[in-house]
């Protein structure tokens, strides 16, 4: 099995296990660790994407040979940055869906209807 | 020259300036979000109307596309630009006598945030660029819909945001898969290299686009959130729902189905889910007892069956859904607004504490009926225009089927409002009266003038429509405009 392949597997892996995990857990904190790993898993198929088994940065001097493409990093940085604002996001408002319903249980928050 | 990087630059820089004095001045937010709004919208108009002759594009860095991320207004994109940032300063100018969600001055940074992502989602040519707006509007939407401190809304909040950031992590996806085959992030460039890519890949890429901004165009069955996140949001936010995020996600939906990836599935799907999103909010509608959920479903139906429209695909179809999307968001906000100022005054949430207000108060009354009756397409409203358009346009593309599930949800849609309608006017002795701040009105009242304006006498805007219908219709124009040069 060449590397390539096993990257999108893995990438693949992690982004239908995230959805899964989203999909189906009745705890909040789990759920957003759904979100996560399926943000992983993106950024996983983002990097497989330009990368070049054996390349090095793409820093232009007179070694270099192989390079892998800059751009799906640069990329990867930005959607590493907005996850993390997400997360941020979807915590403080647990804290809150916590205090005033003292359960992080899906199902014992009444209005919830999913 | 304008350039449509300043409405960017001048959102950002107004939003921080809030933050940054507010420690030292306390309630200035409303009016710097409104004078931030209100230049954003002078730009974004003068933007358009210029690129109606001749379209606008930015480039940054000094580059021509497609090695540089640059902004593109041409007659598509002018008259969503136009939407979002009116119903963006119809609702800033609502809070200037409308008490703010507390924090009032990071409510507004955050109302300031959002429409300059909706903005640069519509003006974007670049895919990346797009993702990061996109995300730019649902961060701040998660904020905006969850900063009530109450249970719905907190609700509403993180169902929002579990779904919405499932989609665009398969927005993400999607990018992944093209910039792979193709190399290029420019919208305009992909599309040109559509032919040489995989078609599996390209498939692929459509569907998780579509998933995507189906959520954020509230299309079933991907909206569970929506109908929460209405409900639980303030009422200026749920008319920013119906009139901004959804109509920016309904511009993305639209720009990346016609001109990025052109395939012919696309007309099938659209259609198909379109109508039964239509259909099933209508029918749910009918069933809710309270007024802003109520409403909700009624929104979810209207981008239902402006979807199903676009899906048609021809000119005059094109023509009316956009229509349609612009009467939807004019008389929803108003709604939206309208309820606002009966809650504020009343604090009454169900169906029924409404009766005999419309009687009591004329003005509420006239507005609401003005309102409802645009919506419903009713003669000599600039509804029926948009409404008629539609008709005449499924109807001669013998899409027979379609026709007759657009008038089973229409009538479904005009028995409950009239039925609302009927409770406002009810003889009841009990209905208070309401302190309505014609600053308050302001908005809503420039919103009823359009609608009789527009009533009247329909082409004064219909030929924006036509110029907006063929720029989308004609991807290799945009691909021409923006690489071809």
């Amino acid at each position: 099995m060449n590397g390539g392949a096993m990257f999108y597997g893995a990438a693949i892996a992690l982004i239908i296990g995230g959805i899964m995990i989203a999909a189906t857990k009745r705890n909040l904190i789990k759920i957003i660790i759904g979100l996560n790993i399926m943000e992983t898993g993106v950024n996983l198929l983002l990097i497989t994407t330009g990368y070049i088994s054996g390349g090095t940065a793409p820093i232009m001097n007179k070694t270099w040979t192989k390079v892998v493409d800059p751009i799906p990093q640069a990329l990867v940085l930005t959607a590493i940055v907005i996850g993390v604002a997400v997360t941020a996001m979807a915590l403080s408002i647990v804290v809150r869906i916590y205090e005033k319903n003292n359960s992080l249980d899906i199902r014992k928050i009444k209005e919830m209807r999913w | 020259m304008v350039n449509p990087i300043l409405i960017i630059a001048i959102s950002l820089f107004g939003a921080f300036f809030i933050a940054l004095i507010s420690p030292f001045v306390k309630r200035t937010g409303k009016i710097i979000a409104f004078l931030t709004i209100g230049f954003d919208l002078y730009i974004g108009a003068s933007l358009a109307l210029k690129s109606l002759r001749t379209p606008v594009i930015a480039y940054t860095a000094g580059f021509k596309p497609p090695f540089s991320i640059n902004l593109v207004v041409e007659p598509f994109s002018a008259v969503f630009l136009l939407i979002v940032l009116t119903i963006g300063f119809l609702i800033s100018l609502y809070y200037l006598a409308h008490p703010g969600e507390e924090p009032e001055d990071k409510f507004f940074t955050l109302l300031i945030l959002n429409l300059m992502g909706a903005s640069g989602i519509i003006m974007t040519g670049d895919l990346f660029n797009l993702f990061v707006f996109f995300e730019i509007t649902a961060i701040s939407s998660y904020a905006l819909v969850s900063i009530r401190k109450q249970k719905a809304s907190l609700e509403g909040g993180i169902k929002y945001l579990i779904i919405s950031s499932i989609g665009s992590s398969l927005f993400l996806v999607a990018i992944a898969l093209l910039y792979g085959q193709t190399g290029t992030l420019n919208i305009a460039d992909i599309a040109a290299k559509l032919p040489f890519i995989n078609k599996s890949v390209a498939l692929v890429a459509f569907l998780l686009i579509l998933v995507a901004f189906f959520v954020e165009s509230e299309i079933f069955p991907f909206n569970g959130w929506a109908p929460d996140a209405y409900q639980g949001a303030g009422e200026g936010i749920s008319a920013l729902l119906a009139g901004v995020i959804s109509k920016a996600g309904l511009y993305a939906l639209i720009r990346l189905t016609f001109t990025l990836l052109d395939l012919p599935l696309r007309s099938k799907l659209l259609i198909v889910f379109g109508i039964m999103t239509f259909l099933i909010a209508e029918l749910s509608a009918l069933k809710q007892k309270r007024v802003k959920r109520m409403l909700a479903y009624s929104s979810i139906g209207q981008m239902g069956l402006v979807v199903a429209i676009f899906g048609i695909g021809t000119i005059p179809a094109l023509k009316a859904a956009i229509f349609q999307g612009v009467n939807h968001a004019v008389s929803k906000v108003a709604l939206f607004l309208l309820v606002g100022m009966v809650i504020k005054n009343l604090g009454i949430y169900k169906l029924d504490d409404y009766k005999g207000l419309g009687r009591k108060n004329p003005l509420l009354g006239l507005l609401f009926s003005l309102a409802i009756l645009n919506l419903l397409g009713f003669p000599l409203f600039a509804g029926f225009w948009s409404k008629l358009s539609i008709l005449l346009s499924t109807g001669k593309q013998g899409l027979y089927l379609l026709l007759s599930l657009i008038l089973t949800g229409a009538i479904v849609e005009v028995y409950y409002y009239v039925r609302f309608m009927k409770i406002l006017y009810e003889r009841n002795e009990e209905a208070s009266h309401l302190e309505i701040h014609l600053l308050e009105a302001m908005p809503i009242i420039a919103m009823a003038a359009f609608i009789i304006i527009i009533g009247v006498n329909p082409g004064l805007i219909t030929p924006l429509f036509e110029k907006a219908s063929e720029a989308i219709f004609m991807k290799f124009s945009y691909i021409n405009l923006v690489i071809g040069g």
